[in-house]
């Protein structure tokens, strides 16, 4: 799943520090790149997020979307 | 009662002596008496307006948190329990919104939408004009905000009444924002911060900065702004491309200067406001720009609109079709520069309802969804060409980019009509009649040579703090060292503030442009 996530998130931004911890708190992925990534997320993985999960401790780094995923399965 | 106004510095000061003087409990009640008789003394019209959205809000609020509970406390299995009031949820919530912004509607746009369609279609009526409460869209979007969270469950409702009804009417951020948001600023009003050596320099130098930017240069600016835009036929291009330099120098001082005295103000009440500015001027690209101007009505569309319908069931309904019809990057990014360009037009709107502001949105929006849908193939023309994207030239090269598009933009908001802003425009490209300006036109607006030299000092001077605090510049800390200085510049300023600014010339005073939104 990880590596899934990874190549999501390096398409939709390219250059993006896949290893970051603070994504959104640094702002490299901006409100625009978070819906498209929601959007690639819930298709790939088949879950369904909602504007409830936008919360930045849900994106700040690969590994928080990955447990956000898991816990939406 | 405007911010700039022997009234609103002496409620500001009755402010600070009665919450020297009544207990720590009892420091909120008082910033609600005050509040209302500021908002009771503007008219009071305005005031029932302003308590019949508090009324609803709070109303609103509690049922939607009441329901929140309900839902809590129901058995995981029930699902006929739990649609059936999730359902109410959606539908307390859709009824609130409806009011909150039909009331926005008819006291903001109904008249001129009325007035529009009569010339448009003769219809031979129009409905007559209504006062517009003061700040009402602010309070109006606050209130919403408020209440979206309560039905998210992100806050718990207020259940006292005169508490919701500080956070809806707190005075100094009432008439041109930030608006807040609830779980920032309750907390903060319920137990305001007394009073310390520390945030009354805070406070002061905010307000002192900001009166500098509103009073000196954003009113001096507004006389050349008057002029041009009032009589833009008498005027060849040239001088209009000024009139429209000088009015983007008018719209960041005055509002970004009220902001500065609105925050300063709420300091000295022990309330911290969140910022609203991040200097737009270094802003590299438009997308850029909004995110640093009027931040706070950026976050709130962002975050109340952008989101919901983003990633609302039908929305990705039809975000998936696009994905898989058109395919490839493309396909991905089409859905959601759909929104965005909605969002841009929104903001358009909210300014008015008259053209131009609809034509200022689509804009903005255009340009914006442009440039996301053409950012691939950017990216792949400055790979080829070996261009660094992040290099300093590529940054200067953005913010004129930027510049230049703002610039544009501002033909239109200041304008007339929108026919008025095409013609500026047609004649700022077609007709320019330079010798108007270099025969000494910008002489001959209504400004003096000195207030000119005020205006030109002015925009250095901000231009060099906000460059300094762009680049990460620790100003206030530097100053904090060099105590000596910082007096001298404080006492500089004030002389200034004093000389040009209060005891000002002929010419009249201006009211906040921000305010009549």
């Amino acid at each position: 799943m990880k590596q899934t996530i990874e190549r999501i998130l390096g398409e939709l931004c390219p250059g993006v520090d896949l290893e970051s911890e603070t994504l959104i708190d640094e702002g490299l992925i901006d409100s625009f790149d978070l819906v498209s990534l929601v959007g690639e997320l819930m298709d790939e993985f088949d879950v369904e997020l909602t504007v409830e999960d936008l919360l930045p401790e849900n994106f700040n780094s690969v590994d928080a979307i990955v447990e956000l995923i898991a816990r939406k399965r | 009662m405007g911010i700039f106004s022997t009234g609103f510095a002496a409620l500001t000061l009755l402010g600070l002596i009665l919450l020297k003087l009544f207990p720590a409990k009892w420091r909120w009640l008082v910033l609600l008496g005050l509040s209302w008789g500021f908002y009771a003394f503007c008219g009071l019209g305005p005031f029932a307006v302003l308590l019949a959205v508090t009324g609803l809000g709070y109303a609103a609020g509690r049922r939607l948190s009441a329901l929140n509970a309900r839902l809590a406390a129901l058995d995981k299995g029930d699902k006929a329990q739990t649609e059936a009031l999730r359902g109410r949820k959606k539908r307390t919530l859709a009824l609130a919104l409806v009011l909150l912004f039909g009331a926005l509607f008819a006291f903001k746009y109904l008249s001129g939408l009325t007035a529009g369609l009569d010339r448009l279609l003769g219809l031979g009526w129009s409905l007559p004009a209504l006062f517009v409460p003061l700040g009402l869209s602010y309070y109006c979007f606050q209130s919403a905000g408020y209440m979206i969270d309560c039905y998210r469950g992100g806050v718990t409702a207020e259940r006292s009444f005169p508490r919701y009804a500080l956070f809806v009417a707190f005075f100094p951020q009432l008439t041109e924002g930030p608006i807040g948001r609830y779980g920032d600023l309750a907390p903060q009003l319920a137990d305001p911060k007394p009073l310390t050596w520390e945030s009354a320099k805070t406070g002061l130098q905010l307000i002192l900065w900001g009166a500098l930017k509103k009073l000196v240069i954003a009113d001096r600016a507004a006389v050349v702004v008057s002029e041009i835009y009032g009589n833009y036929t008498a005027y060849g291009g040239v001088m209009i491309a000024v009139g429209v330099l000088f009015y983007c120098i008018q719209l960041y001082c005055d509002f970004s200067g009220t902001i500065d005295v609105v925050r300063g103000v709420a300091y000295l009440l022990g309330v911290e406001l969140a910022e609203n500015f991040r200097r737009p001027i270094f802003a590299v690209s438009l997308t850029d720009y909004w995110r640093r101007w009027h931040i706070s009505l950026g976050a709130w569309l962002r975050d109340y609109m952008f989101y919901p319908i983003s990633l609302s069931r039908w929305y990705q309904k039809i975000s998936r079709r696009l994905r898989k019809r058109l395919g490839g990057r493309f396909g991905k990014i089409l859905p959601t520069s759909l929104v965005t360009f909605l969002i841009y037009f929104v903001i358009g709107v909210w300014h008015g309802s008259s053209l131009k502001y609809l034509a200022f949105g689509v804009y903005n929006g255009v340009i914006i969804t442009a440039g996301l849908l053409a950012e691939p193939l950017f990216e792949k023309f400055c790979v080829s060409r070996g261009i660094d994207r992040k290099s300093r030239d590529m940054r200067a090269f953005g913010m004129l980019r930027t510049t230049c598009i703002v610039f544009v933009g501002r033909y239109l908001t200041r304008a007339g009509s929108l026919r008025a802003a095409l013609a500026m425009l047609w004649k700022t490209v077609r007709h320019p009649i330079p010798s108007q300006f270099s025969s000494g036109a910008l002489f001959r607006l209504g400004l003096t040579g000195m207030d000119l030299a005020l205006i030109g000092c002015g925009v250095l001077a901000v231009l060099f703090v906000e460059a300094r605090t762009e680049r990460g510049d620790d100003l206030d800390g530097a100053l904090e060292r060099r105590r000596g200085l910082r007096t001298l510049l404080t006492f500089l300023a004030l002389a200034v503030l004093l000389l040009f600014g209060v005891f000002r010339g002929s010419y009249i005073p201006t009211e906040m442009i921000y305010q009549q939104f």
